[in-house]
């Protein structure tokens, strides 16, 4: 007959397996509470076995994103106007939003964009925007780029260097001073002026309940933010394995550039409206 | 300072501590500071129960549902491993959502003594009991169907270790201040009536190798096992308790509340199927 265990027991079998546990599953490597920060590789064509830059998350560190791709830092701060004394450590790739104005979507797209480029693999330019160092930076690189894409990439320039000083506060009144900002595609005014600050603010309040297509969204979502299935499919060229995929791992999958079907699944949300 | 103290209220203690910690780091770490030392995993990267929500998609996906990382899923395991030997161990010992609940029950029982975890009347109570199952099969679904952790909209836990972040559903903010106000007249009503990890784990009532167990031949009928159950469980008319709401905290015991010695323990005993 086997014997009776007291209270003690107990405490000690849940303390040995579930701190043991812990502790053997990190020794062994396997324990982890973050998503790796391992981009997926491109399985076929001409850059077979490299990294795919479309899988760069928002998370990813500049730290990181330098040591996966093989770009020192200090190019990835110049291409971005980051100030050299930010840890790259500590800078993530999403954290990129924060130094624009809210009207500028520069960010973990752009980031992707420009490690694509500056790695000589072409990539889907539609609706982005890069700071014009980043796009110096990239045409300097000797890739044989082919006309229409050399021109899609000049079409992305961002004169950065107003928007750094609004960021910076760097005026010489502190205050109602404009700012423009000019992209070579479109050209857009940025206003930094006091007295419309509770405007902006309004309008950012406004979009913040919008559905937005992101690395997260998986296809139930989409589907509820109004989308139909078979919009979503025209859009994939394919079914939707399931729902609970998300739209980036379908399209990282599959081959497809997630910038493309981001914009043209936001676009189809924004009609709907 | 802690003499007065029983174990599993200290090893409550210490876990409640341990995930506040951590949970406090998590959001130093996200603004650049905490301890680096410490873990700053945040609180869904140590939930079990995100273990068991994303299993399906990892299944047929071979993916983690939004935010749910393999440390969630091994300690699924371990927990599980814990309950095959033990029963629902977890929820009685470790649950910090059930560490609260059970404190603010004291504040409950000074007030109403006797009467506490008396007031929802016993059909009433039998019905709700299946209430976390129904929870359990819709958050399952749910999150199969969508790849999205909806638990997380009404999950008290969350809110318990996260109230300060703006990432926390007001609802389950809501859902914990009702949980913790029902706590002053029902003991553990989240963990009765709605914890759909419970209704997972309370499965191994039945199947675990160590049971509650109580000789008959010994018992003076004193009943004090049944008044001093957090779940409502009539010990005193069972030999083994295999009840579907047990948390094997053991209080029944004769460690614990029981006069007698050796006669309500816990031991090996072999699977009885619908024996009394």
């Amino acid at each position: 007959m086997m014997k009776r265990i007291r209270e003690q027991t107990i405490l000690i079998a849940i303390l040995v397996i579930i701190l043991g546990g812990i502790g053997v599953t990190m020794a062994t490597g396997i324990w982890s509470t973050e998503s790796t920060k391992v981009p997926v590789k491109f399985e076929t064509g001409d850059f077979e076995g490299e990294y795919n830059p479309e899988d760069i998350r928002g998370s990813y560190t500049l730290a990181e994103i330098a040591s996966i791709f093989e770009i020192p830092e200090s190019i990835l701060k110049t291409a971005f106007g980051i100030d050299e004394s930010v840890s790259a450590d500590s800078f993530k790739s999403k954290d990129l939003e924060t130094l624009y104005p809210e009207e500028v979507e520069i960010g973990n797209d752009a980031m992707k964009a420009f490690v694509s480029l500056y790695k000589g693999i072409p990539y889907e330019l539609t609706g982005l925007i890069l700071p014009d160092a980043a796009v110096d930076i990239i045409l300097s690189q000797s890739y044989d780029f082919d006309e229409p894409l050399r021109s899609a990439i000049e079409r992305t320039r961002y004169s950065i260097f107003e928007a750094q000083a609004s960021a910076d506060g760097d005026t010489p009144d502190g205050e109602n001073n404009t700012l423009t900002g000019t992209i070579d595609n479109e050209t857009t005014e940025f206003v930094n002026d006091a007295s419309d600050a509770v405007e902006n603010e309004t309008a950012h309040e406004t979009t913040e309940d919008e559905p937005v297509i992101n690395g997260n969204t998986t296809f139930m979502q989409a589907l509820d933010a109004g989308l139909s299935i078979s919009d979503i499919e025209a859009v994939i060229g394919g079914e939707i394995p399931s729902t609970a995929m998300t739209i980036k791992d379908f399209c990282v999958n599959s081959g497809l550039s997630f910038s493309t079907v981001k914009t043209t699944l936001t676009a189809k949300i924004e009609a709907l409206k | 300072m802690f003499k007065h103290l029983k174990k599993r209220h200290l090893l409550q203690l210490f876990f409640f501590v341990l995930i506040g910690i951590i949970a406090v780091n998590h959001t130093l770490a996200e603004s650049g500071g905490g301890i680096t030392w410490l873990s700053s995993a945040s609180l869904h990267a140590i939930c079990p129960f995100g273990g068991v929500v994303t299993l399906y998609q990892l299944v047929t996906l071979g993916t983690f549902v939004q935010k749910i990382h393999i440390s969630s899923v091994i300690l699924m395991g371990l927990v599980f491993l814990l309950a095959v030997l033990f029963g629902p161990v977890f929820c009685g010992w470790v649950c910090p959502l059930g560490s609260i609940q059970e404190w603010f029950g004291k504040i409950g029982k000074k007030i109403f003594k006797k009467r506490y975890n008396q007031f929802i009347p016993k059909r009433v109570d039998r019905v709700l009991r299946w209430l976390r199952y129904v929870i359990l099969a819709r958050v399952l679904y749910m999150t199969a169907m969508s790849g999205y952790l909806v638990f997380a909209e009404i999950d008290p836990y969350h809110a318990l270790y996260n109230f300060w972040s703006s990432e926390t559903a007001i609802l389950s903010i809501i859902v914990l201040l009702v949980v913790l106000v029902m706590s002053l007249f029902v003991e553990r009503p989240w963990c009765k009536y709605a914890c759909p990890y419970g209704a997972v784990l309370s499965i191994t009532n039945k199947i675990s190798i160590f049971k509650l167990k109580r000789t008959e031949s010994n018992c003076i009928n004193c009943k004090k096992c049944d008044d001093v159950c957090p779940m409502n469980i009539e010990v005193s008319g069972k030999d083994v308790i295999t009840d579907l709401s047990c948390i094997r905290c053991m209080q029944c015991t004769s460690e614990n509340s029981c006069p007698v010695s050796d006669t309500v323990t816990i031991e090996p005993v072999q699977f009885q199927g619908g024996r009394k």
